[in-house]
């Protein structure tokens, strides 16, 4: 399934890169809901998140128009997005900047308990995930909201597979935190 | 736990920006593309790639899959050859050479592949039936069961091949190697099917078993009689072509068609033989009428007037031979052959109304009437009738296809004196 939606991807950006504005159309359908995603669980505000979305797009409309090549749109655009959320915080001043990409402290932890064996609210989750660790959050929202492959991750984040099932095995024991006992 | 808050993680999918955002961007970005390459045509190096991407995907088969593939073909492929080194039912092994059969003649894009592999599976299956037959480890019902089984199979091999022989021969035209080639394998499926018949033989007697007799006997026929029309196209092939230049030498052909004639002569033989064998056993069954007897007379008389008929057509078929005259002999080979299996059917008939006698009387055969000593049956039956015998009627009597009288009505009554000068069948004891 992968590998043919790849495969799909790659004939688009060829006809993209071609000036086929439908193609391009076609991948933003596909990926738009998936990088907003990703951007607002880091930027955690919606106009900021949709702004860096478009960001996105256009970026990656500037490299394939120039004749460049993408081997992996997927991971490609995640990386993009991913930067501009770097170049968005150090924009701003640093204090701002999530733990992630600061040298050094830590997050609060807002007091949220839940039963996890309960229907839990969509807000109640997002309160769950803004109080991971941006690094852990950024995973998890890959791993079991985007369902992506630890490979794919690796590739994303820019670490080894390794280091990938760490964070996510270190995730899920801070997430125990959250439940109730 | 964890687990089950990470899945309910699941629901944050529907975390999205507006619609009202999302079609704003994509018009923006329509019009920014639209904008930016008003005029450009497509270079052939766009083309090229997009060519190759699509149908590179088409053409080149995945690692994943080509892995798969050649590892299940291996496992098939092996297992094949373990099953035809001579592995028998009811081994479990068996069930895979069916799959892969089919698989090969999927792949025998040609009617000339086609034949091949049904004469490949045609040998390794007269090999296998003989094995079952010679097997004393299964029981009889079991061995009945599997010997028709292949049999079926074997006639089908056969078949197959005459019918991919008939759709090669119409697609030839005027080439001379491809009409050769034709000839070549006209004359490989006869000589199968020859073989095939002479292991089904084997088969019957070493077997012994009355359930195998119908399908051996009908896949026999069938065989026969392709194999002949076989021979034909071979015979059409060779007709007009130079001797040096044929694929196939006119005395190729005559020996085949000379070892039909030999296995045509040995089998109206047999089935006079058999004729006789059974002509008496009925003479000398006691429960028959008049009638019964009358028609059994006219069966008797039919297979001798046929059996005479097919050996002069055998003797016209060896001169033609003689003469080169191929067509002519495989043709009188043929009608010999037509006129075997019409007098065949009239013993099978005599010989199915004996054994439906046998089992109203509650003596149920396993082993098979070819080999069953009818006469040794009715002989009890026969004495108990003697002792009490005072029939008055007239009985016929019956006249074998050998030439030997039967007088019925003296069998019953010992002391009776005949003027007839053959009053009983020599071969009652």
């Amino acid at each position: 399934m992968q590998e043919s939606s790849d495969h799909q991807d790659k004939v688009l950006l060829i006809k993209a890169g071609q000036g086929d504005a439908n193609s391009f159309g076609a991948l933003f359908d596909k990926y738009y809901a998936k990088i907003y995603r990703f951007i607002f669980f880091k930027v955690s505000s919606k106009e900021t998140a949709e702004d860096l979305t478009s960001q996105t797009f256009l970026k990656c409309w500037e490299h394939i128009s120039q004749g460049n090549k993408v081997d992996k749109f997927q991971p490609w655009l995640y990386r993009i997005s991913r930067n501009l959320i770097v170049d968005y915080f150090r924009s701003r001043e640093k204090e701002e900047l999530p733990l992630i990409y600061q040298e050094s402290g830590e997050n609060e932890i807002e007091d949220v308990k839940v039963d996890p064996g309960q229907n839990l609210s969509r807000e109640e989750l997002e309160k769950i995930i803004f109080n991971l660790k941006s690094e852990a959050r950024e995973i998890i929202l890959l791993r079991y909201i985007e369902d992506l492959s630890i490979q794919e991750i690796s590739k994303i984040v820019d670490k080894s597979a390794v280091n990938v099932r760490v964070i996510i095995h270190r995730s899920i024991k801070e997430l125990q935190q959250f439940i109730k006992e | 736990m964890s687990e089950q808050l990470l899945k309910q993680f699941k629901k944050l999918e529907r975390v999205s920006p507006s619609q009202e955002w999302a079609e704003t961007t994509r018009n923006f970005l329509y019009q920014k593309i639209e904008r930016e390459t008003i005029g450009i045509q497509p270079t052939w190096q766009y083309n090229f790639r997009l060519f190759f991407v699509v149908w590179s995907r088409r053409i080149i088969p995945s690692p994943v899959k080509m892995v798969s593939v050649f590892t299940i073909l291996a496992v098939m492929f092996g297992t094949n050859l373990v099953v035809e080194a001579g592995v028998i039912p009811p081994s479990k092994m068996i069930g895979v050479e069916r799959p892969i059969e089919k698989v090969r003649l999927f792949f025998a894009f040609t009617p000339k592949s086609e034949i091949k592999v049904n004469l490949h599976y045609s040998d390794i299956r007269q090999r296998r039936v003989l094995n079952i037959a010679s097997d004393d480890n299964i029981s009889p019902e079991e061995k009945t069961r599997h010997i028709n089984k292949v049999v079926k199979y074997l006639e089908g091999n056969v078949l197959g091949a005459a019918n991919s022989l008939a759709i090669a021969k119409e697609d030839l035209g005027d080439n001379k190697q491809k009409q050769g080639e034709v000839a070549k394998l006209a004359i490989e499926i006869t000589k199968n099917g020859q073989e095939a018949v002479k292991s089904l033989e084997q088969v019957k007697e070493s077997a012994n078993l009355a359930g195998v007799d119908k399908t051996v006997a009908e896949a026999q026929s069938d065989i026969e009689e392709s194999g002949v029309s076989s021979l034909e196209v071979a015979v059409n092939q060779i007709k007009g072509q130079q001797e040096e230049n044929a694929a196939v030498s006119s005395e190729q052909v005559k020996e085949v068609i000379s070892q039909l004639i030999k296995s045509q002569s040995e089998k109206i033989e047999k089935l006079d033989a058999k004729a006789d064998q059974v002509g008496v056993a009925e003479a000398l069954n006691t429960d028959n009428s008049v009638k019964q007897i009358k028609d059994l007379n006219k069966d008797l008389v039919d297979v001798a007037e046929k059996s005479v008929q097919a050996k002069v057509i055998l003797d016209e078929a060896k001169t033609s031979l003689a003469k080169d005259n191929l067509t002519e002999a495989l043709d009188k080979v043929k009608q010999s052959t037509q006129i075997t299996k019409q007098s065949k059917a009239v013993v099978t008939k005599i010989e199915d109304i004996s054994l439906k006698k046998l089992q109203g009387n509650a003596v149920v055969p396993t082993t098979s009437t070819s080999t069953i000593n009818l006469n040794n049956l009715f002989k009890d039956k026969i004495k108990d009738k003697v002792k009490q015998s005072t029939t008055t009627e007239t009985t016929p009597e019956v006249i074998l296809p050998n030439g030997a009288r039967i007088n019925p009505s003296l069998i019953y009554d010992q002391n009776s004196t005949s003027t007839h000068e053959e009053p009983l069948c020599l071969d009652c004891e």
